[in-house]
């Protein structure tokens, strides 16, 4: 066969000069990068429950099964798995048809505004649950709730309190299913972007109706994606503790996440239950493995469901018509619900001394002294710098690993993919107590204790599993015959990769890359463990005003840290997310 | 080369090099010790200019005060590094790295760091009383014998209520009068059962704990609201209106009051059910130096300083408040004094067993509040 002399465009001819490597090299190196970020805490965390209950890991403290009897056998703990299944089931019910939806409406409509939309569905990542908690116990508290107050006066019920009480396990649903929606339609977009409408175009023209396409063709066609989110949820729902706690213990409905922080939340040291808190974690991980399993097996389906190929094409938008209008007042309402009241609230009490029900009178006491603190503490400042440094290091690091994963797992499936599978979506079982003091200890006296490295490796770790599933889902529609033509065009394996699997991927990239940076600027565990004076963040700050009680102070604080990081989300996607309805 | 390992180099070696270092290197390390003298210690504390605090938990204001009042005292700045940890993350903390100069806590919390890091033994005498006053009163009056620090602050509980939604004559004398039916969902208590745990003390271990795990129940039984966060939290639902009264901490309350929230206290004027007296429940809390600190003068020095003159506005902000001793003048002894309550009234120092007593009740208190337990 004559060999066909090809000019290729500079870029893709590098790095050509590089020696041949072994095929598995790469995958190996990963697998054992990611067995040190995740293996390790994993291996404190089966040490530590195995130790007495309040004592460290490390510590020469003898053994015990006492701990994995005391979770695995009594009753107490399957009463509890019963509250939280249910309450993972209420949130999921809720939140995965609206992060559908939404995702649908994104990317595959003509709705208006869905380019200012697509950015804004970051601002409800943003807010800190337990400030929305804070926020919906302010407007629908039995007693003074201010949508309470004024659905009594305005339907002149005669009820001393209500008629709705934010302290019931639907209340929990409520703000859970609220708060789940964005992450989880950002994990539903790449299945909408990358998939080839001609599949649903034949299906009309052979004259099925809209419903009938979206349940015979769409969703079977996106089943092992939505598979993957409701793995990655429920999970998430196992382990979410600040809603539980903020409304669930008034609500009188005990889930685990309660039971593990009624166990390190205790008052004096030493009483903090570590061993107990990794038994849980331990039981986590099976959970968070059996639901791998399933995970796995939607992964094995791929093949048959990659539908974006090199050929060129683009997304249909569906006319919504006169729809549109319900469409946009479905979000509105989303929105009002998940962010503007409890910012408002938020907001309102930041320009307080402490919170006052918002009436004429109290606007007297408006003054923005908190502000002016905030801006004018040194710590801040720090902290600021620190936080920013922190999230967005985490978020990079993160991503690509996450992307190199993704890939090996989706295109080189076999016993080493799976491995990586595997760890990457353990982080996610293990409590972050734990993982925080995991790895606290494990590099401890090492060059990377008490500096900002460590909380680095601390989000990127724990967050591995959501960036894993993004890029999954992505690297899912994403059928191998494009990258093919780069290697047939001489390119090498890492070339296609950077090339064009990861220009492919981008707009994943950049969501999963703001949704770290969010989440990571919000979180309070691995700061509280992990934080020293010079590394200090913006959550041990707010941490501080909360435990004193000074709501003026915190919510203030929290205002700060939303607009900041909605200002870092807009510019990030602004400059390099794609719009919807976009070609990849 | 071939010198120093000829004799003469080895005689220079030892008579010059080794008595050097000898003489040296106590100088370069001169901040271990105890200096032996009120004036040393100024100026060796001036020298170090830090203080790094783990426990107090004080917010960037209170660090502006206490580096401005510091300074306004002593004539030398130092600079405050507050450890953003909270006190149970110590062991953890700790065992990562972290190094503190002084810690404060209870007398549990006191041994438990003792025993973690060692607490550094100080002669507080070398502290003149005219520039500390009741320094050595504070030494006697720390809540566990045998720990080397000072008395820090007390923690008492009252009722805090709400005045815009009640007047004094419908408030609860005793912690038994929430199980009324009237006080249904209307009431605030901190999840960590705090202050059953404290009251149960007027008993022995047994007839102590079935009270207040029974009162525990009959108290969840009456649908109260739960703050998390402990009495802070509980203080911000009366004073946002969500609930009429709580009991909580006295001095979580101070700021609020300060600040002109809505709100006032009220002790608990009768003993609970079976009791013989009413106690007001209590904790004190102690201020230590720790081991091989890394600022060892600096860290006494701050830590008489703390103990005896703790800024006004920052025991305000932080509900930190001096010993309750004969001819106080505070807010909260006047406080007490006028609703009739004496000294004897208050247990501040408890013993290994009472300790466990009462970390006993409010473990099983906590879980009966959380509906872990029935």
């Amino acid at each position: 066969m004559a060999k066909i002399a090809v000019s290729l465009p500079r870029p893709l001819m590098w790095p050509l000069t590089l020696p041949t490597l072994p095929k598995n090299l790469f995958p190996v190196l990963l697998s054992l990068v990611l067995l040190g970020m995740v293996g390790a805490p994993l291996i404190v965390l089966a040490i530590a429950s195995l130790r007495p209950p309040n004592a460290l890991p490390f510590a020469d403290a003898g053994w015990t099964l006492s701990n994995l009897r005391t979770v695995f056998l009594e009753a107490d703990t399957y009463s509890l798995l019963h509250n939280t299944f249910v309450y993972a089931a209420g949130s999921l019910a809720l939140a995965l048809p609206l992060a559908f939806c939404l995702a649908w409406l994104v990317e595959r409509t003509d709705l208006p505004g869905r380019h200012v939309l697509y950015t804004a569905m970051f601002v409800p990542m943003v807010i800190p649950p337990f400030a929305v908690a804070i926020g919906w116990i302010f407007l629908l508290n039995p007693n003074n709730g201010l949508l309470n107050n004024w659905i009594r006066d305005v339907l002149a019920l005669d009820l001393m309190r209500g008629p709705f009480n934010i302290y019931s396990v639907w209340g929990m649903i409520f703000v859970t299913g609220l708060l789940s929606v964005p992450s989880m339609w950002l994990m539903f977009l790449p299945l909408f972007r990358n998939s080839d409408p001609r599949l649903e175009e034949a299906a009309a023209t052979s004259g099925a109706g809209r419903l009938q396409t979206l349940v015979r063709v769409t969703v079977p066609l996106m089943a092992p994606g939505v598979l993957a989110v409701l793995v990655y949820f429920t999970v998430i729902y196992i382990e979410i503790f600040e809603i539980p706690l903020a409304l669930g213990l008034t609500a009188n409905y005990p889930v685990l996440s309660t039971k593990i922080f009624l166990l390190v939340n205790a008052e004096e040291i030493g009483e903090v239950a570590y061993a107990i808190a990794a038994a849980f974690g331990m039981m986590f991980v099976i959970i968070g493995v059996v639901l791998m399993g399933l995970y796995l097996f939607a992964v094995r389906l791929s093949a048959r469901f990659a539908v974006v190929t090199g050929k060129g094409y683009r997304p249909g938008l569906v006319k919504l018509g006169a729809w549109k209008y319900v469409a946009l007042g479905a979000i509105g309402a989303y929105f009002l619900l998940a962010v503007l009241l409890p910012f408002l609230i938020l907001l309102w009490t930041s320009l307080l001394p402490f919170y006052r029900t918002p009436s004429l009178r109290a606007l007297d006491l408006l003054t923005i002294a908190n502000y002016t603190k905030i801006f004018q503490q040194r710590e801040f400042l720090l902290a600021l710098q620190n936080t920013v440094i922190v999230a967005a290091a985490a978020a990079s690091v993160s991503m690509l690993l996450a992307s190199l994963i993704s890939w090996f797992v989706v295109r080189r499936p076999g016993w080493l993919s799976r491995s990586l599978a595997v760890l990457s979506f353990t982080p996610l079982a293990i409590p972050a107590v734990v993982l925080a003091l995991a790895i606290l200890l494990l590099y401890k006296g090492t060059p990377i204790q008490a500096t900002l490295s460590i909380l680095i490796l601390a989000f990127a770790t724990r967050y591995l599993a959501f960036t894993t599933r993004v890029m999954h889902a992505a690297q899912l529609q994403i059928e191998k015959s494009l990258e093919e033509a780069g290697l047939v065009a001489g390119a090498r394996p890492i070339t296609t990769f950077a090339l064009i699997n990861l220009r492919l991927l981008l707009p994943a990239l950049v969501n999963g890359w703001v949704w770290v940076v969010a989440h990571a600027v919000r979180d309070f565990t691995i700061p509280l463990f992990m934080a020293f004076a010079n590394t200090l963040m913006l959550a041990n700050l707010i941490f501080l005003y909360v435990g004193a009680g000074r709501q003026g102070m915190y919510t203030a604080y929290m205002v700060v840290l939303i607009v900041m990081v909605v200002v870092i989300a807009f510019v990030a996607r602004l400059r390099f997310g794609s719009q919807p309805g976009s070609a990849h | 080369m071939r010198y120093f390992t000829s004799r003469g180099g080895v005689a220079l070696l030892l008579l010059v090099v080794v008595p050097l270092l000898v003489l040296v290197i106590p100088l370069t390390t001169a901040r271990s010790a105890s200096p032996g003298s009120y004036t040393a210690l100024l100026a060796a504390a001036k020298e170090e200019g830090k203080i790094v605090v783990s426990g107090p938990n004080f917010d960037p204001d209170d660090v502006k005060v206490l580096e401005r009042e510091f300074k306004k005292r002593f004539g030398f700045p130092v600079q405050v590094i507050s450890d953003p940890g909270h006190v149970r993350e110590l062991p953890a903390r700790v065992a990562g790295g972290a190094k503190y100069d002084v810690i404060n806590g209870s007398g549990i919390t006191a041994g438990q760091i003792d025993e973690l890091v060692g607490l550094q033994q100080v002669d507080w005498s070398i502290f003149p009383e005219e520039g500390f006053p009741g320094i050595m009163d504070n030494y006697a009056d720390r809540s566990r014998p045998g720990i080397p620090c000072l008395l820090y602050f007390r923690f008492t509980w009252a009722f805090v209520y709400n005045t815009e939604m009640l007047s004094p004559k419908e408030l609860p004398r005793r912690m038994e009068d929430l199980t009324d039916p009237k006080w249904k969902g209307r009431f605030v208590l901190s999840d960590l059962a705090v202050p059953l745990d404290m009251l149960a003390l007027q008993w022995d271990y047994e007839e102590g704990k079935r009270r207040m795990v029974d009162l525990a129940r009959r108290l969840k039984a009456n649908n109260p609201i739960l703050a998390s966060g402990g009495s802070p939290g509980a203080v911000a639902k009366v004073i946002a209106g969500e609930a009429s009264i709580a009991a909580a901490a006295f001095g979580s309350a101070m700021g609020p009051i300060d600040k002109g929230a809505p709100i006032a206290l009220w002790p608990f004027k009768e003993p609970e059910v079976g009791a013989t007296r009413a106690m007001q429940p209590g904790l004190s809390m102690n201020i230590c130096t720790v081991k091989n600190a890394p600022h060892p003068n600096m860290a006494q020095l701050f830590t008489a300083w703390l103990s005896t003159q703790l800024p006004a506005e920052v025991a305000v902000n932080r509900g930190h408040f001096r010993p309750f001793r004969e001819g106080d003048t505070s807010f909260i002894a006047k406080f007490y004094r006028e609703h009739g309550i004496t000294k004897d009234q208050f247990l501040t120092h408890v013993n290994e067993a009472q300790e466990k007593q009462r970390k006993d009740v409010y473990t099983e208190a906590a879980k009966i509040y959380a509906g872990l337990q029935k």
